[in-house]
């Protein structure tokens, strides 16, 4: 069961030092990059999708912007391509507010596991042009906060009992304090990120990443044991909500969909006495991320419709 | 009104900014407000942009252009040579963000006889992949069971 650090995300965000840094509004510098950059993943021997982001579609946008594969900024930009490989675990976002942004994912929440795809894919991507870097600042940024080693790792974390018991504060202190910002995304799943880039290297920032994460964890892991040991009504009573919600609605949009398996997932954990098992709450998380074409494959009709419905039979055990 | 921060669109909200107890007020596109509210390095970069004095006398940068006052109102350098003209406002916003004055370079990666083992194992690979392609049977053969010594030395190690 998937619980706590629900996947890890590392950008690597690079500009050209010969081109200016107007990539979005600017069709020339937008096409130099681009060129260089599809040069160099033709020469790195993987298969990249080439993916227009002004033509891409609002759904799978935002599910790479979930993925931190592509930024926030790409739809501003008109002339910005993500180049995306084949296993969706690696993107280059070319011309968008920075000249380079390259991301990896994982989905098994390993922060190591990602930078070196990304680090692997500047080196090709340095051979088509000189990266802008100084010695006082590290690598130059549109954005002078990104500059340094202008990396961000990121770790999606599931704190439902911190947000439930209002810790949420005391945790958002924590990553501060480390040098990151905690923000709430969705009711208990909280994105842990790197607010410093400077003065520090790669490796010991995803440690303190990864070191700022596992405390976060261990905090939830005690206050759900907690919990657990009082049998606390405060606790179980939005879990069987959500149960109820998940057994009746009759629609269930993605963000809904995440709450109720975040809720599920917390009440396996604080109590032995649940109608539902783990592999039910792992098959709720599947249908909040399906896309919009995957839900109304076999059964046409609106897709928090059909997620309402394969929600109520996954609970109600296939029946 | 166009918008303080990206000075492209028409402005439609107001922002209260707040650092040390201080308040600055900005007025804002849509587009920027859902920025700025993403409590992220950009908003914080902002928030402390807004408390910064542009330096008494304009900078350009003589490259592409942008001023002290653009920096400051948007955030964003113009080219690699920004960060050298406009340092007298870069460098206290480095400080305030990062806690640090200056880019730390990764170490090189150690010398251990683990890391030279990894290294002579690729070596070996590539010839024993020569060597098969050359047909050489019996030196690949060696070539394997080398590889094979070394990587059993690694595990060892774990």
């Amino acid at each position: 069961m998937m619980d706590y650090v629900l996947n890890a995300a590392v950008s690597l965000l690079r500009n050209y030092e010969d081109l200016p840094f107007d990539a979005p509004d600017s069709e020339e510098t937008a096409r130099r990059a681009v060129e260089r950059a599809a040069t160099a993943l033709e020469r790195s021997g993987d298969s990249f999708a080439y993916l227009p982001v002004a033509d891409l579609p609002v759904e799978k946008r935002l599910e790479l912007e979930e993925k931190r594969l592509l930024s926030a900024e790409a739809q501003d930009a008109p002339h910005g391509i993500a180049y995306l490989r084949m296993d969706e675990k690696v993107c280059v976002e070319a011309a968008s507010e920075d000249h380079l942004r390259i991301s990896a994912f994982d989905a098994a929440g390993k922060l190591q596991s990602c930078y070196p795809l990304c680090a692997d894919l500047e080196e090709r991507l340095e051979n088509t042009g000189k990266l802008a870097k100084s010695e006082a600042f590290g690598f130059l940024t549109v954005h002078p906060c990104d500059a340094g080693t202008g990396l961000r790792a990121s770790l999606l974390l599931h704190l439902p009992m911190t947000v439930l018991v209002k810790q949420l504060p005391a945790a958002m202190k924590v990553a501060a304090g480390a040098g990151m910002t905690l923000i709430s995304r969705n009711k208990g799943l909280c994105l842990l990120e790197n607010r410093v880039t400077m003065g520090i290297d790669e490796n010991t920032l995803l440690q303190r990443v990864s070191e700022t994460g596992d405390k976060l964890c261990t905090l939830e892991r005690g206050l759900r044991t907690r919990a657990r040991e009082r049998s606390d009504v405060a606790v179980l009573d939005p879990v069987w909500r959500s149960y109820g919600t998940g057994r009746y609605a009759l629609r269930i949009g993605r963000g809904e969909a995440e709450q109720v398996w975040s809720m599920l997932t917390l009440g396996l954990s604080v109590s032995d006495v649940m109608p539902y098992t783990e592999q039910m709450a792992d098959e709720i998380w599947t249908l909040a991320h399906m896309t919009q074409a995957q839900l109304t494959q076999d059964h046409p009709g609106h897709p928090d419709i059909i997620r309402a419905q394969r929600i109520r039979t996954v609970l109600s055990g296939g029946k | 009104m166009k918008c303080d921060v990206c000075g492209k669109r028409e402005a439609a909200a107001v922002v209260t900014l707040r650092v040390n107890n201080k308040n600055t007020v900005r007025r804002v596109c849509a587009h920027c407000v859902k920025k700025l509210q993403r409590g992220d390095a950009y908003s914080a970069q902002m928030a402390v942009l807004s408390m910064m004095q542009p330096p008494a006398e304009e900078i350009t940068c003589p490259l592409c252009g942008r001023t002290s006052t653009d920096l400051i109102r948007s955030g964003r350098v113009g080219c690699a040579l920004c960060y050298r003209v406009f340092e007298p406002v870069i460098q206290p916003l480095a400080v305030r963000m990062n806690g640090a004055m200056q880019h730390t370079e990764a170490k090189p990666e150690e010398e251990t006889p683990r890391n030279e083992r990894a290294q002579r194992i690729a070596a070996l690979r590539d010839e024993m992949f020569a060597a098969v392609n050359q047909e050489a049977y019996e030196r690949a053969a060696q070539l394997r069971d080398e590889i094979r010594q070394l990587e059993s030395e690694n595990s060892g190690e774990e």
